[in-house]
């Protein structure tokens, strides 16, 4: 049985998504401000020494950013699932107290970070502080939260599907990713003194949860964006993301191992990460296709401008920060000279940007639509342009200058140098490296710029007298 | 390796993905808008996709399994556009026909 809301009203589910995304675009602003603070530091180390050191803001930085986007992943499912299901998403009291639980946790390990920040390398520190270990620091009792919180999330999706008695390709492939979405989590919590061991499950949380999981439920979440801001028919969205699934096992899993090259694993991840990871390119090449096919199909319109430009950014940056500034380094025969430099952030920005931040900021700004104004035959606005090219630009920008300072310490420190002491030094040194530390917080402080115009955008979109109904050319 | 090895592995293989992607986009976009002229242009990425993995093949730098490897992409690489523009617009096509 459906339960159709009123013509104008929200589900409760989608009132909870709202939630979600102001408190995803907070954290948007707190990993911008973290990074910009990083950033100088790597120009002024004297900078808040002492007080907030760069590995605290750099954890800040990457934390925020994790949580942020699951944020944003978690409202995009709460707004479309009742859309997909017809009906009231099951256990909402259940989801918002998950809701609220997640953030009183993320508060509490923020200040912990910010005043309390490191600790004896003991099972308090491990267990009540930091787990210290890069990217995935939050400590167990938060590593348990996270997987609660998810597990939550998964019953009240595959729950809804039941109680619907609607179960949808979307709705299948996300279930099944949430699955996974909860249980490769715990595979950061294996602890082992054993270095190889620990790196080597540590990566399942950092390649296979971000960056195969992550995947797959953008890829829904895109999904159900796709069939509401263009109208693209089901059976094409989901045939696409059947694609996307196997592409994500074909290439995606295996190319995990272009993380095992150098860690003390066996020596078949060369053959079989290298193999793999050369190949992930190919998919990205072709869904740039699709998206110019998309975009001129509706010739660039639509009712929800911003939205569709930030789909089409979604397709052609995961192509670019992942496929072109992935492939740049994957080989082992490269990777062995630039692992660990520069030229990795500038890989992380531009496909994490790409990937899933152009993804979540295309739903919110359908969400606002439906919000604000479902009347208004056009939403748009002066300032999103703005953001948008700003943004990109800003991003594009730090990337080139972390490309090239990173290409400095591949070429400089390692591949001249051999890796010593005095090679390190030599290439933190070296005009490339430090004006390429100058650009990228050039470039920084025009993404807080941007950031901030597209704040104002999210807060003012809509608002207003009615505008005068223009003729649009695409389905709403 | 030497360090102009590493250098020009990633220099050509950044010009190898990137210009596959150019291709694929001009390909794409000159179908779309009806214009020859574009497709022509979408072929010069094309050359140069295949350009940047000779950069790679023909150096003695890599060993033969993965100059194989780079060539198989590489000829990959020149089918995707026409592939896929196939497959999508026989997608839609078929849609609209229900």
């Amino acid at each position: 049985m459906t339960q159709a809301v009123p013509q104008g009203k929200l589900y409760e589910s989608q009132k909870l998504a709202l939630w979600y995304f102001w408190v995803a675009l907070a954290l948007f602003g707190a990993q911008v401000l973290f990074g910009l603070l990083a950033a100088w530091q790597y120009l002024d180390p004297n900078f808040l020494y002492g007080k907030l050191n760069f590995v605290t803001n750099r954890m800040l930085h990457i934390n925020a950013m994790i949580v942020w986007l699951l944020l944003g992943f978690m409202g995009g499912v709460y707004w479309f699932l009742p859309l997909e299901l017809g009906r009231e998403v099951v256990g909402i009291r259940l989801a918002r107290f998950a809701f609220f639980t997640l953030i009183a946790a993320v508060g509490i390990v923020v200040l912990v970070y910010l005043l309390v920040q490191y600790g004896p390398g003991n099972a308090f520190t491990l267990w009540f502080i930091t787990e210290g270990r890069e990217y995935i620091e939050a400590p167990r009792w938060a590593d348990f939260g996270i997987v609660a919180v998810m597990t939550v999330f998964l019953y009240n999706v595959v729950a809804t599907a039941l109680k619907a008695k609607r179960i949808t390709g979307v709705v299948a492939v996300l279930m099944f990713d949430l699955v996974a979405l909860a249980g490769l989590y715990t595979a950061g919590m294996h602890y082992t003194p054993n270095i190889s061991m620990d790196q080597y499950f540590w990566w399942w949380v950092v390649h296979l949860w971000v960056e195969a999981t992550w995947e797959v439920l953008v890829g829904s979440i895109m999904a159900m964006a796709l069939m509401h801001l263009l109208g693209t028919p089901r059976r094409i969205v989901e045939t696409w993301l059947y694609l996307e699934v196997a592409l994500v096992f074909g290439t995606g899993i295996l190319g995990l191992g272009h993380h095992y090259f150098w860690i003390g694993t066996p020596e078949y991840w060369l053959g079989l990460g290298g193999f793999f990871s050369a190949l992930e390119p190919i998919p990205l090449v072709a869904m740039v296709v699709h998206a110019v096919y998309d975009a001129g199909v509706h010739r660039m319109q639509t009712v929800n401008q911003p939205a569709l430009f930030w789909a089409i950014a979604q397709a052609f940056g995961n192509f670019i920060g992942a496929g072109v500034w992935g492939f740049m380094q994957t080989l082992p025969q490269i990777n062995l000279y630039s692992h660990g430099t520069q030229l990795a952030p500038a890989h992380g920005h531009l496909a994490f940007f790409g990937a899933y931040v152009t993804a979540i900021l295309t739903v919110i700004y359908m969400a606002l639509h439906q919000v604000r104004r479902p009347e208004l035959p056009r939403f748009d606005s002066k300032l999103w342009k703005w953001a948008f090219v700003l943004m990109v630009v800003s991003i594009f920008g730090m990337s080139a200058a972390m490309t090239v300072a990173g290409f400095t310490q591949t070429m400089v420190e390692r591949a001249i140098g051999g890796s010593t002491w005095q090679a390190y030094i030599d290439a933190q040194q070296h005009p490339w490296f430090q004006n390429g530390m100058v650009w990228r917080f050039v470039f920084g402080v025009f993404f807080l710029v941007s950031y901030l115009v597209l704040l104002w955008d999210v807060a003012t979109i809509g608002k207003g007298e009615a505008k005068v109904p223009k003729e649009v050319g695409a389905h709403d | 390796m030497t360090s102009e090895a590493v250098r020009d592995l990633m220099l050509y293989g950044m010009l190898m993905v990137s210009a596959a992607g150019f291709y694929a986009m001009f390909y794409a976009l000159g179908r779309m808008l009806g214009r020859p002229a574009v497709v022509a242009f979408s072929y010069l990425f094309a050359a140069l996709q295949a350009l940047g993995a000779l950069g790679m093949i023909l150096p003695p730098y890599l060993d033969p399994f993965w100059k194989y490897l780079i060539a198989f992409s590489s000829m990959v690489y020149l089918f995707i556009p026409q592939g896929m523009w196939w497959v999508v617009t026989t997608f839609h096509e078929k849609e609209h026909a229900h």
